[in-house]
């Protein structure tokens, strides 16, 4: 299901009513049967592997809580091996396959292995990554293993989560689950303003930029240089508000219903530098990375060669994690190399503003640094959104044509990309406004803010939003990107 | 000793410290429940207040308005208002007929395509308008009976029929809303894109291949591309060679005729001219055959409502053309022809 679906604004509304008007001991069971629902209006079939995953890590979870030594680890393993697996037969096989077979048809042996038709269940690397958090925190003695099977399934499909995160770790959002929560007139409001801003956010601005940018990443052919620096900006902003939009939306439906979930974004676009920029994108998953594959691999606590390698090894699976597909992997080691690259030249860089007497003028050197990130960052989108290899470099390789033809008509350039004059201007204010919902941000909270005018003001501020989602919300069929990973 | 009892000792269920907790417990909820009631209340009054004025963004409200306020209302499509390049006057068949037909305000309901059941969905509204034009007029395009044409979903105009099922008004303020939701389906004229590009392409009864054969030929860019075989199946592709009095588009051509007279308006109904002089040059001297045994089918079923349609298909020489294919869309004297035949027709009435 949709959230923004004809079916989820039934769903809501309902699931939550009778949320809070059914007693305590029931509640679990209403909203495992909802997030069943909620995920079976996808490929129903595909509830098995969600089971599958919920029964191995659930028996894991309490056999590692009463086991010693080897066995704890072998447990552990075990666990890891069956929620990997699933990864592996249903994202990696057939990418694996292809590039196997490629490889024997260019040495010339015969490879009989097809590929498998598996359609890849949605949001197979979310919910798995988030049982796979329980079980490593079982193991490490953080999280008591959950006895009610109920609950447990629960953690894994709680539905405002399932599908696109943000991936909850057990410490916070089990013991969730077991407390009773009333009524709460603010975290309801709170939630309701987070989801129609998330709404905002992914039908009038994501939906609108993604036009331009299928229109241009559709058919590179056609294209040269600065259309392909307007499309991956606007790509930029589409992937953002796309997925914060999601993220938001299930953060407020979460806590709608009294629901704390974790943060997922933290104005990325205000990063100084790229390790700030993961420390503000898809937080829910940089912090997995941090927390079960980069300290596990040694961290920064290494040689210098080990702790580079570490960042390597990090970025390629989190590239792959999004995607079985070699975009994704040059996307992930591109981002690699940018913190190695960042750790190599600190010395000199910090020599450098030194030198030009840069240090001493702060706000410059902080645009510097913010337009030097974005520009990194775009950089890489560039391969995270084309369709292939080729398309991604015929791009790169032509980001410096056409620019005489963009001086002499700079907006016969602009408006060729799929958007009409006023849908772009749309667009751009919508970008304009996200960011400016930022800045503000950086400043002071924006609830406190609110909640100190006058309730005119407010209101007249929640109904200007939400006419201009009811009105400029693009009839569009694009699911939120996040869900194929 | 007699001990206090009775409803005076024990306090009030209301006023027990249960109930006192369940009402503090409730009083969120109702506060909760009151102000969204109002938010809905003020959004749906705003939302309304907005889309009188969104409305008038809709073609279909500018052609409502149309309809209501003229006396000769010319259906129709970019034939309509195309204009040639060295065109001296590059007016409209619309301009040239509101000329011609001094005494009557003329106006146009022109989509971007042409395709019947836009005429059918219009003239089906009119029964319900207060004010309504006397005569329709109602081009009869042979190039829309082909796959191509009817079957292209960019040119079946899936919301014009919600829009007139709603009004203009309602549509905006909330039908058009769902459909952010994925709530409002499509029209039923709607085909998806696949199976458009599945329909078959005839030549008389000789499948000559299916959509998705042709597309790659641009109009006037692949064309010249072609030889002599490839522009005879580009003509059968492009037209629609054979049919009979069951085609959809005449089932649409019967609806419109009947809605409109069931709303007391006159029907005048004319084949396009079209450029019959290159399309037997491309497709053999047979295609004027073909298009005569065509427009013998379209008159038959009119004579079914005592009407005949004005023949302009061989009126106009290849001189009146501006498209480097055979087409409909005529220089600035065709265009003035199909006023005069349109108006000469009315005046005659």
């Amino acid at each position: 299901m949709l959230f923004n679906s004809i079916q989820f604004l039934i769903f809501f509304p309902l699931v939550t009513g009778l949320y809070f008007l059914l007693p305590f001991r029931w509640r679990w069971g209403l909203l495992l049967s909802a997030s069943c629902i909620f995920y079976m209006y996808f490929i129903p079939v595909y509830i098995l592997i969600l089971l599958f995953t919920i029964l191995v890590d659930y028996v894991a979870g309490i056999l590692i809580e009463g086991a010693e030594g080897n066995r704890r680890k072998r447990l552990l393993a075990l666990s890891i091996v069956a929620n990997v697996g699933v990864l592996a037969v249903f994202k990696y096989f057939n990418f694996a396959n292809t590039n196997l077979a490629a490889l024997a048809h260019f040495i010339g042996w015969n490879y009989p292995i097809q590929d498998l038709k598996l359609i890849l269940p949605i949001g197979l690397s979310f919910h798995t990554f988030q049982a796979m958090s329980y079980t490593i925190e079982v193991y490490r003695g953080n999280q008591k293993a959950e006895r009610h099977p109920g609950i447990y399934a629960l953690y894994v499909m709680f539905y405002p989560q399932l599908v696109a995160g943000p991936i909850e770790r057990p410490q916070n959002l089990l013991h969730q689950f077991h407390e009773p929560h009333s009524f709460d007139y603010g975290q309801a409001t709170t939630g309701l303003k987070l989801m129609l801003y998330g709404l905002f956010m992914k039908t009038v601005v994501a939906d609108r930029l993604a036009i331009a940018v299928n229109s241009v990443y559709g058919n590179p052919l056609a294209y040269s240089g600065p259309v392909f620096v307007l499309a991956t900006i606007m790509f930029a902003f589409q992937i953002f508000c796309d997925f914060a939009g999601y993220s938001n939306i299930a953060i407020g439906a979460a806590r709608v219903m009294g629901f704390t979930l974790m943060r997922n974004f933290d104005r990325p676009y205000h990063a100084r530098s790229i390790s700030e920029f993961w420390r503000r994108w898809h937080i829910s998953l940089s912090t997995w990375f941090k927390d079960y594959l980069y300290i596990p691999l040694g961290g920064s606590r290494v040689s210098v060669p080990r702790w580079y390698l570490n960042l390597m090894i990090v970025f390629l699976i989190s590239g792959l994690w999004h995607g079985a597909k070699w975009t994704f992997l040059i996307w992930g080691g591109l981002h690699g190399l940018y913190l190695i690259a960042g750790i190599v030249t600190h010395a000199s860089r910090q020599h450098l503003l030194h030198a030009w007497g840069i240090e001493r003028a702060p706000r410059l050197h902080r645009m510097l640094q913010t337009g030097t990130v974005f520009t990194l960052v775009c950089f890489g989108w560039i391969f995270f959104r084309a369709d292939s290899v080729s398309d991604a470099w015929f791009i790169v390789s032509h980001l410096g044509t056409g620019w005489g033809e963009f001086f002499k008509r700079p907006s016969m350039i602009l408006l060729n990309q799929g958007l009409s004059r006023n849908q772009f201007l749309l667009g751009l204010l919508g970008v304009i406004v996200i960011e400016s919902v930022h800045a503000i941000q950086s400043r002071t909270a924006i609830a406190p803010l609110l909640a100190s005018r006058s309730m005119w003001l407010r209101w007249s501020f929640y109904m200007a939003l939400a006419l201009v989602v009811i009105n400029l919300s693009m009839v569009s069929e694009t699911p939120f990107i996040y869900f194929q990973f | 000793m007699e001990t206090e009892t009775g409803p005076y000792t024990t306090p009030h269920p209301l006023l027990s410290p249960t109930a006192e907790s369940e009402q503090k417990q409730w009083q969120p909820v109702k506060r909760f429940w009151v102000k969204i009631v109002m938010f809905a209340a003020m959004l749906l009054l705003s939302q309304l207040a907005l889309s009188s004025v969104l409305m008038r963004r809709l073609d279909v409200y500018r052609d409502l308005e149309a309809i209501k306020s003229a006396d000769v209302v010319l259906f129709g499509d970019s034939t309509n208002s195309f204009a040639w390049k060295a065109d001296g006057d590059k007016r409209s068949i619309k301009d040239f007929l509101a000329e011609l037909l001094s005494k009557y305000k003329v106006d146009a309901v022109a989509q971007a395509g042409y395709h019947m059941p836009v005429f059918a969905a219009y003239s089906n509204i009119m029964a319900s308008l207060t004010q309504r034009p006397k005569y329709i007029v109602i081009p009869i395009n042979l190039r829309s009976f082909s796959p191509c044409w009817l079957d292209n979903p960019a040119r079946s105009f899936p919301e014009l029929n919600p829009t007139l099922q709603w009004g203009p008004w309602m549509y905006t303020a909330l039908i058009e809303p769902l459909k952010t939701l994925n709530g409002a389906g499509d029209s039923k004229l709607k085909k998806t894109q696949a199976e458009y590009l599945d329909s078959p392409v005839f030549d008389r009864d000789i499948r000559v291949g299916a959509v998705r054969d042709f597309k790659n030929i641009e109009v006037g860019v692949g064309t010249d591309k072609l030889d002599d075989a490839g522009k005879k199946t580009f003509i059968a592709y492009i037209n629609c060679l054979h049919f009979d009095k069951n085609h959809p588009q005449l089932r649409w051509l019967r609806e419109t005729i009947l809605s409109a007279r069931k709303a007391g308006v006159a029907p005048i109904v004319y084949i396009t001219p079209s450029n019959y002089e290159l399309a037997s040059d491309w497709y053999g001297p047979e295609f004027q055959a073909r298009t005569a045994e065509s427009i013998a089918i379209i008159q038959a079923v009119l004579a079914e409502f005592k009407l005949s349609a004005i023949d302009m298909s061989f009126d106009l020489t290849r001189e009146n053309f501006f498209d480097p294919i055979p087409s409909e869309h005529m220089k600035e004297a065709g265009r003035r022809h199909v006023a005069m035949r349109i108006a000469e027709s009315i005046n005659g009435k």
